[in-house]
């Protein structure tokens, strides 16, 4: 704890009689934490999946009030590192909204008025912001860090409260899917007539980069040699206890065949971090390399508690605010499997925001090309200015999850779903990332110049921050990036209505997608 | 034993005394004699009757009865006049002679009768003497000499009563006295009661020098009141106007003049209050405006746009521009009609800008969307760069909303940039279709006509005129008008060379039809908030219509003061003394509006249009 400096306060340097008492409760807390861990990280185990809450992240969320930031952020650095006596504790990052009136806020100070809390004052003149912070924890060690960090939030003299400074459980992140043995993975003649189907045979994917996310690594031993030579695995290896990567990146693998594949896992070996904060890190991480993502996961929707919608809202903020940011290659997700606790006429999250290629299941008939929304497939509106701007791609048929028809067998259990058809998707969108990547003409020496044109103009504007991102990003475009905007317009264009028997945008959003 | 016997008779001779005692001391205190009443007797040429009542048990002798009038105050020395008076024991009223007796319990009737020469308001006394057993008994009486009579001068009497504050309904003396035909002194005169429908007022008088001076109590309310007052043997017919003081209705009527000059000056000079009223607004509009806007916005570059502080300038500039028109004016004249034309360029542009922020806050909401357009325009043709640099300079300054702080003007003109952002950029797909079809005439072939060789170079001169005007826009709201009938020429001449089979001149230089999602997502939905739109649109419509109409209500209700009111209204005369009064009310005003107007009129106005606000 001393390793952290106190943060500058107006109050005597001397440490006061609650910094007294602040300390000597975090070291009883450190002397707990360090005992019963295993219990307590059954009981967490038990605890989070019930609620889906993610083991191993907690976000903090306070406000942006200059004085209370500092307070905060010194808060959190201090319980941080001193809960790093007790295990494996770290910050992941900090997401801070932008210096604004919040509009639920702004309506809420109209409404008032004159009768306004005295104690909202502040927050009126100054407009009450927030920022988000991740922590990730070891498992087990979450309630204990949530103290620690309540009890650093008392010493800095911050209120527990929307005002102050929120500790909230993650959502857990979890791949759309029942649990997947790792074993070996056998392909159905359904699956084969589906990729004829939406001519997914021979899928041009030279060149083309993918990178699939999920809460594992994949078994490079279970999938097929061809495939796993072009896997490279970014993440720390671990004991795999989930084979869904192995699957996802098998059947992406198999789809575009030229295409090479980076796998991501979300899961620190030990950290087991699963939380949706964990997955925004990564999937707001620069990649140069990479065109396309696969992330079959999905995290449940947030409660109506306040905190909670704040936590959701910066969540659905930090997906569009990916659109405009240069090197984000579109992500795909799926719209989730029918499930308990889940409607099946409502999108999954983060399927659901705009910002994201949003993949449903459909079921190819075994006579002739007759298909359909899979039963257990989750269909509905997608947020923004297009609501049925999400597509289907081949994924078996399914009424629920752990309820399916073999489409894709591992170690001999039928497998079928969102995930599935995200995956598969992921491949034949690859080899539409090709061909537009084709239609790019070579840059030119007035190009070069011009842009360098408009970088002077844009320095000598005042706060062009933003601007420059999009110049940046419109270089990206021009040397062949593809941009989720114009993926999902060439999702557009690709997908086929008529292919989907008794078609209805709300099920079968724009249709199925099929190269032509 | 002698002292108790001593004791014993005393107290029996005080038990038995003692009656008497009481009896006597009762006969001592109350009135032997008495009259049957206590009021003074008045004399007039009539005699009047008065009873005498005895009331002892033996009868009374040597009755006696007197009457005479004192001497006035101003002659103490002169002698009581003495009053004739008879007396009736039983047997008639006979003169009084002698001594009389009065039957024990009995009752005698005294007959007086005003002596000749008497004055009027004369008092004296009545005297009653006896003799009884405890000795000589008195009675007296007053006796008063009647005025004399009065008698009005008028049989009908009017008055008017003023009323000097609406809440002040006291009473009081009532105009002018009323004149007599006879004299008379100070003395209570008659009473009577005045009625207006079912309110009452109680009148009294008193005479005065000759004149009977009337009183009223408390007036309920302004009206006519009207009754009789018996003034001696005369009736009078008695009516009391009560109405407010003549300076009131002169003062509504001034502020009646002044309200309908005021209410011309506002239709007049374009609604100045409702101008006032919709830059006031703006601000509060803006900051829910700002908030629609940043839902939507939300994580975009061009969230950092904020409306509401340069509109609080803005509307703040606007309060300030038209203080200074108003103030141009002589003060008094500022609330009238404003001459013709009077400042009306200043007028007109001040209008324009509120209309320019108006909107401006209208389509705020919405902009999100066209920056989103814009943006997507641009990241489909990442060649803009190389085509048209400026234009894509500018398009990230305002999508990235940088050189900010941003003043209202900035900012429509942003808003103007990005929605015409998508048709700007479209102008390079333009350029280049219309560039690949005329590079696939490398060199004119030979056979060709002269004019179709002149066709192929200007269309080439034209492509490059808009490439170049292409290279150095900035302002997106510019490019289409003017780089866009350019390329129309390029492509008219390219779409008459001699080789149509290669490209598709269709494509070339036509609009592309709309499409149907298009047209249909323009289609009418009636909701909620579109109902409240109107009627809020409605409220800024309802100012000159509340003019309007609290001008029609005060010629209305005057009119139906003057004309019907009291009357019974219907026939032929009153329809056209109505139609002849709404004629009058715009005849009286019109003058005044003329010359109101042309008192401040200044030099420079004089040519201007009369359209005025």
């Amino acid at each position: 704890m001393s390793s952290v400096a106190p943060p500058a306060s107006p109050k005597a340097p001397e440490r006061d009689l609650r910094e007294r008492a602040a300390d000597f409760l975090f070291a009883a807390l450190v002397w707990y934490g360090k005992r019963g861990r295993r219990l307590r990280a059954w009981l967490s185990n038990r605890r989070q999946a019930k609620l889906g809450l993610a083991r191993g992240e907690l976000i903090v969320a306070f406000t942006n009030d200059e004085d209370a930031r500092g307070r905060a952020l010194a808060a959190i650095a201090l319980a941080v590192d001193g809960m790093k006596r007790v295990g494996k504790v770290r910050r992941i990052a900090v997401r801070r909204t932008e210096q604004r009136r919040m509009p639920k806020h702004d309506e809420k100070t109209r409404r008032w008025g004159a009768e306004l809390p005295q104690e909202h004052e502040p927050f009126v003149r100054r407009g009450l912001t927030r920022s988000y912070a991740g922590v990730s924890t070891e498992t087990g060690l979450e309630s204990v860090v949530r103290l620690a960090i309540r009890l650093t939030t008392w010493r800095y003299r911050l209120p527990n409260s929307r005002r102050g400074l929120v500790v909230m459980h993650s959502p857990l992140v979890v791949p759309a899917h029942a649990p997947v043995p790792v074993g070996k993975i056998v392909f159905s003649p359904g699956y084969a007539a589906a990729k004829a189907l939406v001519g997914a045979n021979n899928v041009d994917s030279r060149g083309v980069t993918i990178m699939v996310i999920d809460n594992d690594p994949p078994d490079l031993g279970q999938l097929d040699p061809t495939v796993a030579a072009r896997v490279t695995i970014r993440s720390p290896y671990g004991p795999i206890v989930n084979g869904h990567s192995t699957l996802m990146t098998a059947i992406v693998g198999d789809i575009a065949r030229d295409a090479q594949i980076v796998a991501v896992a979300l899961s620190e070996p030990g950290a087991e971090t699963e939380g949706a904060f964990t997955l925004i890190d990564v999937l707001n991480e620069d990649e140069d390399g990479v065109d396309l993502i696969v992330a079959s996961l999905a995290f449940p929707d947030g409660t109506e508690k306040r905190a909670e919608r704040g936590r959701d809202r910066s969540f659905v903020r930090a997906f569009t605010e990916r659109r405009y940011l240069p090197r984000r290659p579109p992500a795909l997700f799926p719209t989730g499997n029918l499930d308990k606790d889940v409607s099946v006429d409502r999108l999954g999250v983060p399927a659901r925001f705009e910002a994201t290629i949003s993949i449903g299941s459909a079921a190819v008939g075994a006579h002739g090309q007759v298909v359909r929304r899979s039963e257990g497939s989750r269909y509905g509106e997608k947020e923004g200015k297009a609501p049925s701007a999400w597509w289907l791609a081949p994924g078996g048929a399914f009424r629920r999850v752990g309820d399916v028809d073999p489409f894709v067998t591992v170690d001999g259990v039928a497998n079928a779903g969102t995930s599935i058809a995200n995956a598969f998707a992921g491949g034949l969108l690859a080899g539409i990332v090709r061909r537009l990547r084709q239609q790019v003409s070579a840059p030119t020496p007035t190009l070069q110049a011009n842009v360098q044109r408009i970088e002077g103009t844009l320095a000598n504007t005042a706060s062009s921050d933003q601007s420059q991102v999009m110049l940046d990003k419109l270089g990206t475009v021009h040397a062949g990036t593809v941009t989720f905007d114009r993926l999902a317009g060439e999702c557009a264009r690709l997908a086929r209505r008529d292919m989907v028997d008794g078609y209805v945008s709300l099920e079968h959003g724009g249709g199925l997608l099929r190269l032509e | 034993m002698r002292i108790v016997r001593a004791r014993l008779f005393r107290f029996s001779f005080l038990v038995a005394v003692a009656p008497l005692l009481v009896t006597a001391a009762t006969a001592v205190q109350d009135a032997v004699l008495h009259f049957d009443a206590d009021t003074p007797i008045t004399l007039g040429p009539k005699p009047v009757v008065v009873s005498v009542f005895s009331n002892s048990p033996r009868a009374l002798r040597s009755l006696s009865v007197t009457a005479s009038l004192d001497p006035p105050p101003a002659e103490p020395n002169e002698s009581p006049q003495r009053v004739p008076v008879e007396v009736d024991t039983g047997r008639g009223f006979r003169p009084r002679r002698g001594h009389l007796t009065l039957s024990a319990a009995g009752r005698i009737r005294v007959r007086l009768v005003g002596p000749a020469g008497a004055r009027p308001d004369a008092t004296g006394w009545l005297t009653v003497t006896a003799r009884s057993s405890a000795g000589v008994v008195v009675a007296r009486r007053a006796i008063a000499v009647e005025s004399a009579a009065l008698k009005p001068a008028v049989t009908t009497w009017k008055v008017t009563s003023f009323q000097w504050l609406p809440g002040s309904h006291d009473g009081g003396d009532v105009g002018s006295e009323l004149p007599l035909a006879s004299a008379c002194t100070d003395a209570v005169g008659p009473t009577g009661y005045v009625v207006d429908d079912d309110k009452a007022i109680a009148i009294s008088s008193t005479c005065t020098n000759g004149k009977l001076s009337l009183h009223a109590d408390r007036y309920p309310q302004p009206g006519t009141y009207s009754g009789k007052l018996n003034v001696g043997t005369t009736t009078v017919d008695l009516e009391i106007r009560r109405t407010m003081a003549v300076w009131w209705p002169i003062l509504m009527i001034l502020i009646g003049v002044l309200l309908a000059l005021w209410t011309q000056g506002q239709l007049d000079s374009g609604l100045r209050v409702g101008q006032r009223l919709a830059i006031s607004r703006l601000p509060r509009r803006a900051a829910k405006a700002d908030v629609a806007y940043a839902n939507k916005a939300d994580g975009t570059p061009w969230e950092k746009y904020e409306l509401e502080q340069p509109i609080q300038d803005a509307a703040a500039a606007l309060s300030r521009e038209l203080d200074e028109i108003r103030q141009a004016l002589w003060p008094p004249f500022r609330w009238f009609p404003w001459p013709d034309g009077y400042m009306a360029d200043e007028r007109k542009a001040l209008r324009t800008k509120l209309a320019a922020l108006d909107q401006l806050v209208r389509d705020w909401p919405s902009l999100p969307d066209d920056f989103s357009a814009a943006h997507d325009a641009l990241m489909k043709r990442p060649q803009a760069v190389e085509h048209a640099p400026e234009l894509v300079a500018r398009a990230l300054i305002v999508l990235g909303a940088a050189g900010g702080p941003f003043d209202a003007r900035e900012l429509q003109a942003r808003r103007d940039e990005a929605r015409a952002h998508p048709g700007a950029l479209s102008m390079i797909d333009e350029l280049l279709r219309v560039r690949d079809y005329l590079r696939k005439f490398p060199d004119p072939p030979p056979h060709w006509a002269a004019g179709d060789q002149a066709a192929l170079v200007r269309a080439r001169q034209y492509e490059r005129q808009a490439a170049a005007m292409l290279a150095v826009a900035t302002d997106a709201s510019l490019v289409k008008p003017q780089v866009g009938p350019v390329l129309e020429q390029a492509s008219r001449l390219a779409s008459r060379l001699p080789d149509p089979a290669t490209p598709t001149r269709r494509a070339i230089g036509q609009a592309q039809p709309q499409t149907a999602a298009a047209t249909a997502g323009a289609a009418p939905i009636i909701s909620f908030g579109r109902i409240v739109e109107t009627i809020r649109a409605g409220a800024v419509v309802a100012g000159p219509a509340a003019v309007v109409f609290l001008s029609l209500a005060i010629g209305v209700l005057t009119g139906l003061g003057a004309l019907y009111k009291g009357n019974a209204w219907g026939a032929p005369a009153d329809y056209a003394a109505a139609v002849v009064w709404g004629y009058v009310a715009s005849t009286i005003t019109s003058p005044i509006i003329a010359v109101v107007k042309q008192l401040g009129t200044r030099p420079r106005d004089a040519a201007a249009p009369a359209s005025g606000g």
